[in-house]
């Protein structure tokens, strides 16, 4: 049986199509999206992106690249300490500061001042001594390397006395170089130079100052806070006397400062209870100094240098192990172990 | 659009269909070929009917699928005119006007879909083919006579089929199939 070329061309031509399938084909087509071609240059730019934060962060965490800010030990005493620096403040008088350092550098400046204070860096068994200067003591490699920037150093070692000027380096060591050492501390000194004398001091003067100048019954003003201020002289002389306060007054006008949430002023009351070294009132006062420094005013470094001043100057205090806690806190801050 | 779309698509899948054959490959040209016009309407600008730039389309994605699966064979599964609304008698006359089809060369195949089961004027098939219309008219000529031939020589493998699909539609049309 067969059939006609027509009539098969005419049955091919008039023969519809389901309805189903043809539905299904434009909705199919009506719904497609064209697929969403890989953006190529994505992978470079993630390569690229990653390869410059691991370079700012090696950059940022490179020791010398790291902005150390320096701290004051008493009075007269700043330090810049290295990132890598372990060290611990031996002691802190009115005449005296002594630290030893175990691994990094420390560079110290010693500010002028009318009475004699010495100041002595120990490490690798060396002490390095100083009445007035700017000088460097690094431990490279076991050995101690010391390097003086400004006025001169007296070095003791093994029983020996070596004197140390300005713009020399001297080694326990002949092997180790202390080039690098030298470098670090004129780079030190350079920051140490821009500093002036710490405020605590200006403030312990006015203090002083506004005990002279007597008037026991007169008003409480911020009066001798507000001369901390290079204006100083001027506003002793314009503001009316002011009273000398109790350690118990300025320990309770400094929680009212910090509740009112005037921390500076809080910590210039709680510098000036410490200064006056009294047993009971200055160790409250450090301690919640350190709190300051944790929390509200976040300097973890600060607070380290002033849990390292309470240790030396307390050191059977019974605040002692929650100045340890506090300490810790601050090195984990800082990114160090404690 | 989705009306137009329908409209052409009742138009591509015939052609695609006798220019490749059944199969997966008519269905992926037919596929692609309706989402070319789908994203191509915007475009359309009316130059020709949409119907003879629907069917340009359509050949120039059959053949290109074409050269691609050149090993491709047609499937000869009985689901291939599913597509189809007819009955068995309509179904064994598409599959033998598709099995003479397969006999021409793809040239002349394309002429013969084109001009004798699309109505194409020769412009037009020429313009869809990328030929002169008078090569298109030569080819449509030459394919007509073969299938003409093929189809009185009555001793075609189809036959048989066509034949007993044709005396089964007699007792009542076959039970039409779901999608």
């Amino acid at each position: 049986m067969t059939r006609s070329l027509d009539a098969l061309v005419a049955r091919a031509r008039e023969v519809e199509l389901r309805a189903e399938p043809r539905e299904r084909a434009v909705a199919d087509a009506m719904r497609w999206r064209p697929p969403a071609t890989p953006r190529r240059w994505l992978v470079p730019a993630f390569g690229l992106l990653a390869t410059a934060a691991i370079a700012l962060v090696v950059f940022a965490w490179r020791p010398s690249a790291r902005a150390a800010t320096p701290l004051w030990v008493g009075p007269r005493v700043a330090i810049l300490v290295d990132a890598e620096a372990s060290y611990q403040i031996d002691e802190v008088t009115d005449a005296r500061a002594a630290l030893t350092l175990t691994r990094g550098s420390i560079t110290a400046r010693l500010m002028p001042g009318t009475e004699p204070y010495r100041l002595a860096l120990r490490g690798a068994a060396v002490e390095a001594t100083a009445t007035g200067t700017i000088y460097t003591l690094a431990i490279v490699d076991g050995s101690a390397v010391v390097h003086v920037s400004e006025g001169q150093v007296e070095v003791r070692a093994a029983g020996d006395l070596h004197v140390v000027i300005a713009g020399d380096s001297w080694s326990s060591s002949p092997a180790v170089a202390t080039a690098e050492s030298a470098a670090i501390g004129e780079a030190a000194a350079a920051q140490l130079r821009l500093l002036s004398p710490p405020p605590r001091a200006t403030t312990a003067a006015i203090d002083a100052a506004i005990a002279d100048a007597g008037a026991p019954d007169a008003a409480v003003t911020d009066a001798g806070l507000a001369l901390a201020t290079p204006d100083a002289a001027v506003a002793l002389h314009a503001a009316p006397p002011a009273p000398a306060r109790s350690l118990p007054e300025r320990w309770r006008r400094a929680r009212q400062l910090r509740a009112q949430g005037a921390i500076e002023r809080a910590a210039d009351e709680l510098r000036a209870i410490s200064a006056a070294d009294d047993p009971t009132w200055s160790p409250l006062a450090l301690v919640e100094e350190i709190r300051l420094d944790l929390d509200a005013r976040a300097a973890p470094e600060q607070a380290v240098m002033l849990a390292d001043q309470l240790l030396a100057r307390w050191p059977t205090h019974a605040l002692v192990a929650e100045v340890r806690d506090l300490r810790c806190r601050a090195l984990r801050q800082l990114g160090r172990a404690c | 659009m989705r009306e137009l779309l329908a409209e052409l698509y009742a138009v591509v899948r015939k052609q695609i269909y006798y220019q490749l054959g059944p199969g997966a490959l008519t269905d992926d040209a037919t596929q692609e070929t309706m989402i070319a016009l789908h994203r191509g309407l915007a475009r359309f600008r009316g130059d020709a009917s949409p119907r003879t730039w629907a069917t340009a389309i359509a050949a120039r994605i059959a053949r290109r699928t074409r050269r691609r699966e050149a090993r491709h064979q047609p499937s000869d599964g009985a689901d291939e005119l599913a597509i189809f609304d007819t009955d068995q008698t309509g179904a064994a006359e598409l599959v033998l006007l598709r099995r003479a089809l397969d006999t021409l060369a793809p040239k002349k195949r394309d002429a013969f879909v084109m001009m004798g089961l699309l109505e194409l004027t020769a412009e037009e098939a020429g313009r869809a083919l990328g030929t002169f219309a008078s090569t298109a008219a030569s080819r449509f000529r030459h394919a007509r006579s073969e299938l003409e031939a093929y189809l009185a020589r009555g001793d075609t493998a189809t036959a048989p089929r066509l034949d007993a699909a044709l005396t089964t539609s007699a007792a009542g049309p076959a039970p039409r199939r779901r999608g």
